[in-house]
């Protein structure tokens, strides 16, 4: 890609309050790494009043760069939605985290094998319990096969921009940058609202290990 | 007697995947492989089946391979540095006293053990330092989960700091109090053991910066784990999923970045290429609405490119009849299939909770549409009727009117 058009993808994703990790667009993410490409976006972005954030560099995503009542309205629109997304990444997540039998989170550029995963939940029941549950959550349909299910909770993380179906037709996704920003987004809210988890035992058996 | 060792430890590699099931589960893979590794053992007499029909590993092997997979984990950075330098000092005292005395087949011995001890104790750094190496190499692969990953390299950290500390006590102040003669040993204590203690320093500077890095990594995961567990867990036993008081209401001030995000165009929702209508359908469609209003903006667009929308010095000159685009804009937005189902359907779902008339006409001009409040005010865009009549989420195109506000 030429130039301009590498800018104006950047820009147009930003602009379409995308995220940018190397995992969905990594002609812009690469673009983006460069300090001066930073600086030809974020003037562009800051002459339309918003600004270019990031986190650690992981990914790159637009802000407002300053308050107005409409903006203000926007922002708490898309974090009201953001945080309803929150849930079903937490349980996917942890999910993934039991299939795998990994105490480690799913992040950025991590692969999953929706074939794997049908297998794992197909030969355990408090799996596709779970899986069963999550389903409910994202209101979709409970009935149809274990790889029917699971690829529901898939696609519902591929829309939301969560995970990246490497080709069409092949059952094989990337985490993206998204998933990080959320795992941010928890630990922030973890470190501003520290309180609403007081009382959270890890000790305790989850809700999931007892079914 | 090194060929057969190789072909043993070559079989003893092929076969480790079914040595660790044996170890772990006392049972054989249900393999091919499995069973010829095991016949293979048995030829080696390092595994057996038990009466019972459980498989086990020869005593000898089994303790041959703890001992030698444990000694990774077991092996401490805790080199006894104080010691032998005090023996080399030592030793060299001993030796300078000999040669005062003219004890030369003495001093012979005490020269010997001074080498010795400088030899032992470089082995024994390096030894330290080639465990560090394995360590990091590895990834403290020996132990499984994270946090016990986390704590060996804690450990690790810890045990290298000390060792650092422990290379200052081979100080070569405290050496020239004794002076030495001898060239050999001379040249051995400058370039043997201070030259091996500076490159020492070096490895365990650097061994430091990778484990720190690796800690950092592993503190990493460590956190998101547990941090997807704390959150199922609060969802699973709390009925209060709203964080959105994390988002100041003040109007002065600003939101931390990571909860100021831009609204998203969602892409899904707009019609795709096959489904996108023609001018023509969308003119149609304009004089289908009442958009008598909005002819009536398009033609003084048209006529005086000049109309006056500099009020918040937006734009002081409109080269093309934009209020025109701005329609197709609007309506292209809306319009999802070939059929004429509204996207305000979704938007309506989206904000349900809370939906009040405003707040969704908000939604539809800044959020959904992305127009700009400045450019947006230029129209109405309402349903037709009365709001709590018609507001109910199941709009039709017909239901939405768009009007030039003048």
């Amino acid at each position: 890609m030429i130039f301009d058009e590498v800018f104006t993808s950047a820009v147009e994703s930003l602009l379409a309050g995308k995220f940018i990790c190397p995992i969905t667009c990594a002609t812009s993410y690469d673009f983006l790494s460069s300090d001066i490409n930073r600086e030809r976006i974020q003037t562009y972005l800051y002459q339309t009043g918003k600004t270019l954030s990031h986190i650690d560099h992981e990914f790159y995503y637009a802000s407002y760069e300053s308050m107005t009542p409409d903006r203000r309205r926007s922002s708490r629109t898309v974090f009201k939605q953001t945080q309803q997304e929150i849930r079903p990444v937490v349980e996917f997540l942890s999910l993934m985290m039991r299939v795998s039998n990994d105490e480690r989170s799913l992040y950025t550029g991590d692969e999953i094998h929706l074939a794997q995963i049908v297998s794992k939940i197909e030969n355990d029941k408090s799996l596709l319990k779970s899986l069963d549950r999550i389903i409910i959550q994202i209101k979709g349909q409970l009935k149809g096969s274990v790889f029917d299910k699971t690829k529901q909770l898939i696609n519902s993380l591929v829309k939301t921009e969560v995970l990246k179906q490497i080709e069409p037709k092949i059952d094989i996704y990337l985490c993206t940058g998204k998933l990080a920003y959320y795992i941010n987004l928890m630990e922030f809210i973890m470190t501003y609202q520290a309180e609403k988890f007081d009382d959270i035992d890890l000790d305790e058996p989850a809700q999931d290990d007892l079914i | 007697m090194s060929g057969a060792m190789r072909k043993m430890f070559r079989m003893l590699a092929k076969h480790a995947s079914t040595i660790d099931t044996i170890i772990t589960e006392g049972v054989l893979p249900p393999t091919e492989e499995a069973l010829k590794g095991f016949d293979e053992l048995h030829n080696y007499n390092l595994a057996f089946e038990t009466a019972s029909g459980s498989i086990r590993l020869s005593s000898a092997f089994q303790n041959f391979l703890e001992n030698a997979l444990k000694t990774e984990r077991t092996l401490a950075i805790n080199l006894d540095v104080g010691g032998y330098w005090r023996s080399i000092l030592f030793n060299i005292n001993q030796l300078n006293h000999s040669n005062t005395l003219g004890a030369y087949s003495d001093s012979d011995m005490y020269k010997r053990l001074v080498i010795d001890s400088i030899y032992q104790l470089l082995d024994g750094i390096n030894n330290n330092i080639q465990q560090l190496r394995n360590r990091i190499e590895n990834q403290f692969g020996y132990v499984h989960s994270i946090s016990a990953k986390r704590k060996e390299n804690e450990q690790a950290i810890a045990e290298a700091r000390t060792l650092r500390q422990a290379l200052n006590i081979i100080d070569e102040a405290e050496l020239l109090e004794s002076p030495i003669t001898d060239l050999r040993l001379l040249s051995i204590i400058n370039n043997d053991l201070f030259g091996g203690k500076q490159s020492a320093i070096k490895e365990l500077i650097n061994a430091l910066t990778l484990m720190q890095a690796l800690l950092i990594g592993f503190r990493k995961l460590e956190g998101r784990g547990k941090l997807v567990r704390q959150f199922k867990q609060y969802f699973d036993t709390k009925t209060d999923h709203d964080f959105s008081d994390l988002i100041s209401v003040e109007e002065i001030s600003m939101p931390p970045n990571i909860t100021n995000l831009v609204k998203a165009m969602n892409i899904d929702v707009y019609p795709d290429e096959s489904s996108l209508l023609t001018r023509n359908d969308l003119i149609d469609l304009a004089q289908s609405l009442n958009l008598v209003e909005g002819e009536r903006f398009k033609k003084e667009r048209d006529n005086n490119s000049s109309l006056d929308m500099t009020q918040d010095d937006v734009e002081k000159t409109v080269e093309t009849p934009i209020g025109v685009k701005w329609l197709e804009d609007i309506l292209l937005a809306l319009i999802k299939t070939p059929g004429d189902k509204v996207l305000v359907n979704n938007i309506y779902k989206q904000l349900k909770p809370e939906c009040k008339p405003q707040l969704f006409l908000d939604a539809i001009y800044t959020e959904i549409l992305r127009l700009p409040a400045e450019k947006s005010k230029f129209f109405i865009f309402k349903p037709l009727g009365n709001y709590s009549k018609s507001f109910n989420g199941n709009f039709d195109i017909k239901d939405i009117s768009i009007h030039f506000n003048h």
